[in-house]
């Protein structure tokens, strides 16, 4: 869980040239709402907790 | 009744925004079923020229086709597009929605309005999504004591997707036994000519394909596993919002408050669908095991709290993260649901003066997309051989090359297409640059994706600089 945790203030470069690429889809303001490091991070640290749930 | 009415605007809203243009473009599977209904429309016959056909031939597997029969009105109505090819989709996800509200309550009906597996399913052509609607209704029919109309219901569902065709006759039989109404049997009359196909090569050639040859019990697991339900994706980048899995990940926890209220009705109807879906090889089939993330939502809907505000919250919210999904759908898979063949469409149409061939060595049947945005008419491809639609439902061969006027589509031949004065069409591994130097090949255009991205590339060749530079490779070897 402290892995998870910590993948909020861990994103790769890939990560943010990803959030970069991904706010061009949206309209400029929309974009800082939906495209940024928390929410970024938020999947990050989803996908690791969900994973640990796996069957 | 009006937070009825509410719910189903909801859906409505959910299913309908930006329908038609996202998912951007339209699938080989959608196409097929567009093109089908405009070839019945037009002739009676579909694309290979057999008159209604019990079983749709769809690039050489032979599919439901209860669905492109459907999607016959809607073309009629609105022409051959993408919403005319997504409407029976729609509706029947509207309908799903409006039953599960006046059958389970409008908690459930709300989870199944906002949940992204049934919201992404009913904004593409998915015969899935008829399939569980009508298994659905039919049941609900069956329990409340409609005998013939749910024998008659149930019976159509197996004509609209593979799954119901094994159960809608298990449940017909024990319904009937159950309620003790043999009368109502009468009404599998429906299922003979269905039944007539089924032993059919065509009709086993798809089973044949799909029956799981690994581990079983790991595969049915993985219907119930949490990840697959609440966080991953479909492992198919075509059946599910990009990042999003079948439920919101903030479901699972109105979900485990909802697990106290499970019974054995729910269990039984949650069970079943991955018994038949975990038959097939892959893994967490969303689409195959569609009936089971009803009685999912339901136990979901239990654990929400009784109270306005927390579904106008999560409404809200939902529909916050259903935007964001939509813009994400439509600019990360615009290749995977083939938007750039319809500007390819477009081209080909404007150049009739010269031979095109287009690359498909990494392609699904890309004649059906011309066809479709094109209105190719149908007779140019339906066949007038007698023997070979006596025998319709055995031919399991295919072949992806088609010649339709100029167009040509097969894979690229360098030693001889190079010497003829034509255009060549392939994305950037069918022809790289260094190739199109070597062969002498000019750029004329590309195809872009919906994000301005080329996808394809448009070259003409230049024979007589290709004839010309010939006699010098000896020498450079």
């Amino acid at each position: 869980m402290k892995k998870a945790i910590l993948a909020l203030a861990l994103l790769t470069s890939l990560d943010i040239y990803q959030i970069s690429v991904r706010r061009g889809y949206y309209p400029p303001l929309i974009a800082r709402l939906f495209q940024n490091k928390l929410t970024a991070g938020f999947t990050k640290v989803r996908i690791q907790v969900f994973s640990y749930l796996s069957i | 009744m009006k937070i009825r009415i509410l719910i189903l605007l909801l859906a409505l809203i959910f299913r309908g925004f930006d329908f038609g243009a996202t998912p951007a473009g339209i699938s080989d599977d959608e196409a097929s079923h567009g093109y089908n209904a405009y070839s019945l429309l037009l002739t009676g016959k579909d694309e290979y020229g057999k008159s209604w056909p019990i079983l749709n031939r769809s690039f050489g597997t032979y599919s439901s086709n209860l669905y492109t029969y459907l999607t016959i009105v809607p073309v009629k109505l609105f022409g051959l597009n993408a919403v005319s090819v997504r409407f029976v989709s729609l509706i029947s996800g509207l309908i799903l929605v409006a039953v599960v509200i006046y059958t389970l309550g409008p908690a459930a009906g709300f989870v199944v309005a906002i949940s992204p597996v049934f919201v992404f399913y009913s904004r593409a052509a998915f015969e899935a999504n008829l399939g569980l609607m009508l298994l659905f209704l039919g049941i609900v029919l069956a329990v409340r004591k409609h005998p013939y109309l749910s024998t008659i219901i149930l019976s159509l569902s197996a004509y609209a997707y593979q799954v119901e065709k094994i159960l809608a006759p298990i449940l017909i039989l024990f319904f009937a036994a159950y309620y003790r109404k043999f009368k109502s049997l009468i009404f599998l009359v429906i299922l003979i000519p269905l039944v007539a196909v089924s032993f059919t090569s065509g009709a086993n050639s798809r089973a044949s394909t799909l029956v799981n040859k690994g581990n079983y019990l790991y595969l049915f697991i993985q219907y119930f596993s949490p990840n697959n339900l609440f966080s991953r994706p479909d492992p198919e980048p075509k059946k599910s919002f990009p990042e999003v899995s079948v439920f919101y990940w903030w479901m699972i926890t109105p979900f485990i408050i909802g697990l106290r209220k499970i019974n054995k009705l729910i269990l039984i109807s949650a069970v079943v669908p991955p018994v038949i879906a975990a038959f097939t090889p892959d893994y967490f089939s969303t689409w195959r095991a569609l009936p089971t993330f009803l009685p999912l939502a339901w136990i979901i809907s239990k654990g929400i709290p009784n109270k306005k505000w927390v579904y106008i919250f999560l409404a809200i919210f939902a529909a916050v993260e259903l935007y964001s999904n939509l813009v994400l759908l439509k600019h990360e898979k615009s290749v995977a649901w083939g938007y750039h063949y319809q500007t390819l469409a477009g081209f080909v149409k404007t150049t009739s003066d010269k031979p095109i061939v287009i690359d498909n060595a990494r392609s699904n049947a890309i004649y059906i997309w011309l066809a479709l945005y094109n209105r190719i008419p149908p007779q140019k491809f339906q066949t007038q051989d007698s023997q070979w639609l006596k025998d319709y439902y055995n031919h399991v061969e295919f072949s992806l090359d088609k010649k339709i006027d100029n167009i040509e589509i097969r894979p690229i031949f360098w030693e001889k297409d190079t010497l003829v004065d034509q255009i060549l069409i392939s994305d950037s591994l069918g022809i790289s640059e260094s190739q199109a130097k070597e062969h002498f090949l000019s750029l004329v255009t590309t195809i872009p994706d919906v994000n301005d991205q080329p996808v394809l590339y448009v070259y003409q060749t230049h024979p007589e600089l290709k004839i010309n530079s010939m006699p010098n490779q000896p020498q450079l070897r």
